[in-house]
């Protein structure tokens, strides 16, 4: 497996590179977090769930510029599940003992404009739409869209001709995502804010 | 083409790349114009599937690392379980044929022989011994994951390294959990504080009020590359906790790109941004510096001490008290400078069912005012639990 520091843990994240970082940060850090849950009245499914999205927080964390390079990304993927367990066990009337509500510093809310939470039915039926598209323009909005790649690096990474060929292909492939979704009411009532 | 480039104002907006004035007129445009807002509703919502997509994606990634991992411990208990039968069918193989050597020898009334015969009969059963203690701590009984990691196969030995170091300490310190003291801040004479300042810091980095000087742009005579950034506040975060590096108070850490210089005190000294600063109670004029020697607006920071957990008011007699303070062994608690991260003040607790701290130093002198970070700690140094405690008259 291979290792990565903090820094190029950021790095890799912010190029769209996920595999090899989603497995060598479970190798890292879900133990701790997950046995922590476990003894403060969790099972292992919730201490597997709060796990994946912490790391998911921690993503929306870096794309959106907020994390701090100085940071432990450990420390932080961490906090971030300590609080969503304190949370979620509150709200179940579960114990967490002896907890300090002093934490390294990191936000409760991660305000992202894609912390909204849907349903695993409602996920599903969205990626089925964006499946349509293709394997091509999923991948390449993902970049665009969630990454926030630039589109000189995208075109580098998926091979295009050059910058513009990507924003072009870019552009179509939000329009036919959006005249899908136009065409979807359910999903269009869903997705409507 | 007019299409494009309307698609591409929308997405600019949505991404955050407009500025203020850009962003205003583009919101104004929103309202009068219905099929732009049709346009730009539509544009947010596949922003908003392809985001959710993207993460469905990645948690389904990591479900899939977790089944795996799953999948190669529990072929390893195999292996094991498997190594183990072996080697206990092994010795009762061995075990069988020396019984057979010893009957057929019994049967020799030659006596040097007998004696021979015994002393090949002890041998192998003690070799025997040894590989079933070898292959004991192997045998599957008690299947917790912290025991798994410390019995990986010479094999997987060096894959497994780096998590068994991460799984050892991450289970020394759950154990300690536990035990962690059971922390209650006991006010003796209960007098309402009321001298605490209004808040004015938000913990998680929004904008914080406080007197407001425009920015002075001290730039270059030509002025025009800097008036919009001495418009500009810089941003930063409050941090807590740190010094030094260590666990300590308060770091403010500039957050933004354009700036590469940062000043606490109003402009007078600027330090690099990758320097954070660590800060006590106190007020602070933030201002920063980009690449051109702008000056940004100023910022003002108020750090006061109802961010700490622990207020100890000594004359008040208000300490810092733990009751029930649990714990199977020994511990260290440990008081440091918010600042400087100096140790001023160190106990070790033995035998004790509470605690009291008094907010001195060890000659038992009071404290200094400001922000102090304490730790409890085992005699190995591993921390259990800190927090803060601000020191005021």
């Amino acid at each position: 497996m291979r290792k990565f520091t903090d820094i190029e843990i950021v790095e890799e994240i912010k190029k769209g590179n996920s595999d090899e970082v989603l497995l060598f940060l479970y190798q890292t850090t879900q133990y701790k977090l997950s046995s922590w849950i476990i003894k403060n009245n969790g099972n292992e499914e919730e201490a597997q769930d709060i796990f994946q999205d912490s790391v998911l927080s921690f993503y929306q964390y870096v794309l959106g510029g907020k994390f701090d390079e100085g940071k432990s990304v450990d420390a932080f993927i961490f906090s971030v599940g300590r609080n969503k367990w304190i949370n979620r066990a509150k709200q179940r009337n579960k114990t967490v003992s002896g907890v300090d509500e002093y934490v390294y510093g990191t936000p409760n809310e991660i305000s992202s404009e894609f912390a909204a939470v849907f349903s695993e039915d409602k996920s599903a039926k969205m990626d089925a739409l964006l499946t349509q598209l293709g394997e091509r323009c999923k991948e390449l909005l993902t970049y665009s869209v969630f990454y926030s790649m630039k589109m000189v690096d995208i075109a580098e990474k998926m091979e295009f001709s050059n910058a513009d060929t990507a924003k072009t292909k870019n552009y179509k492939c939000k329009k036919r995502l959006m005249k899908i979704i136009n065409e979807d009411e359910q999903v269009k009532g869903w997705l409507y804010q | 083409m007019i299409d494009f480039n309307r698609h591409i104002e929308i997405d600019n907006y949505l991404n955050g790349t407009m500025s203020q004035e850009e962003a205003l007129a583009f919101e104004a445009k929103l309202s009068t114009d219905a099929a732009l807002k049709q346009e730009f509703i539509l544009q947010k919502s596949a922003n908003l599937l392809v985001g959710n997509s993207a993460q469905l994606d990645l948690k389904n990634k990591l479900k899939n690392i977790h089944k795996q991992q799953k999948e190669q411990k529990s072929k390893k208990r195999v292996k094991a379980v498997v190594f183990a039968l072996a080697a206990a069918v092994g010795v009762a193989i061995a075990a069988f044929m020396l019984y057979q050597a010893k009957n057929s020898a019994a049967q020799n009334t030659d006596p040097s022989s007998t004696s021979n015969d015994i002393e090949l009969l002890d041998m192998p059963i003690e070799t025997a011994k040894s590989k079933k203690e070898q292959t004991d701590p192997i045998e599957v009984e008690d299947f917790t994951e912290a025991n798994e990691s410390q019995k990986s196969t010479p094999e997987t030995a060096a894959e497994t390294e780096f998590k068994e170091e991460a799984e050892k300490s991450s289970q020394a310190i759950a154990d300690h959990v536990d035990s962690k003291p059971n922390e209650q801040v006991k006010e003796r004479e209960g007098s309402a504080d009321g001298e605490v300042p209004n808040e004015a810091v938000d913990e998680n980095n929004n904008n914080i009020t406080g007197t407001n000087i425009p920015g002075v742009g001290t730039g270059p005579i030509d002025n025009d590359p800097c008036v919009s950034v001495n418009l500009i506040k810089p941003e930063i975060q409050i941090v807590k906790p740190a010094f030094g590096g260590e666990e300590g108070v308060i770091k403010l850490v500039p957050t933004e790109d354009n700036f590469i210089e940062y000043s606490v005190d109003g402009g007078q000294e600027f330090y690099l941004a990758s320097d954070h600063f660590t800060v006590g109670i106190g007020n602070y004029q933030v201002v920063a510096k980009d690449e051109n020697q702008c000056l940004s607006a100023v910022r003002a920071v108020e750090i006061n001490y109802q961010k700490s957990k622990y207020v100890i008011q000594g004359e008040r007699s208000r300490y810092m008290e733990i009751q029930n303070v649990v714990s199977k062994e020994p511990l260290m608690f440990e008081v440091r400078d918010g600042r400087s991260g100096k140790v001023v003040y160190t106990r070790l607790l033995e035998n004790i069912s509470s605690f009291l701290y008094q907010g001195v130093d060890t000659q038992s002198q009071a404290l200094p005012l400001g922000t102090y970070v304490y730790r409890f700690m085992t005699l190995n140094g591993n921390p259990l639990s800190s927090g803060e405690i601000t020191v005021i008259r």
